[in-house]
């Protein structure tokens, strides 16, 4: 199984401000003082050699994950924006010739995580064939309202590719069983839902957009008994801990220190931090990650999962 | 995890020993419940409390928020370096008045302060 991540920025869109690149630009070259970088290689070296929050960016497109299983077969989690640059990457295969086959499912369809959706070209490549599942009720008006010519110039039916809408049920099997994929509901305004993928003896568990009300007792349980040794949960960490249970309360998200007490305590194998809160410069999201380090530290080592911060173009081999 | 709890003067001294965590942290919520009592104060003596988690931490918050309600004063005391540095991270230590030991947050309760 190939987890790769397209879009991991929450709620809006996120392009990197003037600002932030000179910053990054002028912290590069004051680390650079006193380095011997007089051949281009030199120069190449250093700057790759920086953390990917220096050098570049964790990422401002919103929610989209691709997950293949080892036959090949394309589970899309969510149209975020960050479906647009999937959409350009797979034109190099049979979905660029009209022949490919792939199921988009969704988590929930606020904009954040929809609004990729009219750019994905695959869909407007007659022969191509998408089957789209949802857990909320009437996913193809949804999708159609959006597209409306009030709001968008190519509606849902210039899209040309057969397009098959499905209700998701608690737990499915996809492309022929070579993929099972299971839902739960979110605590989320409007609710979310999220996904545990199975497929060649691998799992990865999408859980966004989602708040843990409670930290305990059953509530808590039902979590990790759906996260239990997951190879790879995407996690919702747009909060700190504080914004999650005092400022921020019922706005739906959740935070990197819950995300690790339920990773440790479902015994997840990866943890990848997601939907970074639109608001957060990249060092800031850096220092959170930190932050939730420190807060790893104190489980003993046997019991820690690996924990990274989701960055587009990141790819996860299962 | 265990919770010892005594009277000294004008405030209620609650020891919590052991792990806070989502298995253990109820047990905390239970027996903070019902403390202090009318016209007390609370001490909540942490020295013996070796992890907390984002589980223990939702019960301080919780008691923070009722002693603002029902206008009691609440002190922590006696953290370790371990409890310390996760209030620290949660970004929690604005939210409480922090003392180093029990024996100085008495006196100064006692102090009226
Ligand atoms: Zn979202
Ligand atoms: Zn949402």
């Amino acid at each position: 199984m190939t987890v790769r991540f397209w879009g991991v920025r929450g709620s809006i869109p996120t392009p990197l401000s003037n600002e932030a690149i000179e910053a990054k630009l002028v912290d590069a070259l004051r680390g650079a003082q006193g380095l011997d970088l007089s051949d281009e290689q030199a120069v190449r070296d250093y700057v790759s050699a920086l953390p990917l929050h220096m050098r570049g960016s964790w990422g401002g497109n919103t929610t989209c994950v691709e997950v293949r299983n080892n036959a090949g077969d394309l589970l899309i989690i969510d149209a975020g924006t960050g479906i647009r640059e999937l959409g350009q990457h797979l034109l190099s295969s049979e979905f660029g010739k009209g022949q490919g086959r792939g199921a988009i499912v969704f988590t929930h369809t606020h904009w954040d995580h929809i609004q990729g959706f009219p750019f994905f070209v695959p869909l407007f490549i007659p022969g191509n064939r998408f089957d789209l599942y949802a857990c909320h009720d009437h996913l193809e008006d949804r999708l159609r309202y959006q597209q409306a010519p009030k709001f968008f110039p190519a509606t849902l039916e210039m899209m040309a590719a057969d397009k098959t809408y499905h209700q998701m049920l608690p737990t499915m099997e996809l492309f022929d069983g070579r993929m099972k994929v299971s839902a739960m509901e979110m605590d989320h305004p409007g609710q979310a839902f999220a996904y545990r993928v199975e497929a060649d003896g691998h799992s990865m568990v999408m859980a966004t957009d989602a708040e843990y009300r409670d930290l305990v007792g059953d509530y808590w349980q039902k979590y990790v008994d759906f996260f239990r040794s997951a190879d790879v949960l995407v996690f919702d960490a747009q909060y700190t801990l504080r914004e999650a249970l005092v400022e921020k309360q019922n706005w739906g998200h959740s935070s990197a220190m819950i995300g690790i007490d339920l990773a440790v305590d479902a015994r997840v194998e990866t943890m990848v931090f997601v939907h970074h809160e639109p608001t957060y410069p990249d060092d800031k999201i850096n220092q959170i990650f930190h932050d939730a380090m420190r807060y790893l530290d104190r489980v003993p080592a046997s019991e820690r999962p690996r924990v990274v911060v989701g960055y587009e173009g990141m790819a996860i081999e299962l | 995890m265990t919770t010892e709890v005594v009277q000294q003067g004008p405030a209620i001294i609650a020891r919590v020993q052991g792990r806070v965590d989502a298995y253990t942290s109820p047990a905390l919520d239970v027996a903070l419940a019902t403390l202090p009592g009318a016209g007390q104060h609370l001490i909540l003596d942490l020295s013996g409390a070796d992890y907390l988690s984002s589980a223990g931490l939702r019960v301080l918050l919780g008691l923070a928020k009722r002693a603002r309600a029902e206008g009691f004063q609440l002190r922590l005391s006696g953290l370790g370096p371990a409890v310390a540095e996760v209030l620290e991270i949660a970004g929690f230590v604005p939210l409480f008045e922090i003392r180093d030991t029990e024996a100085s947050a008495l006196a100064e309760l006692a102090a009226g302060g």
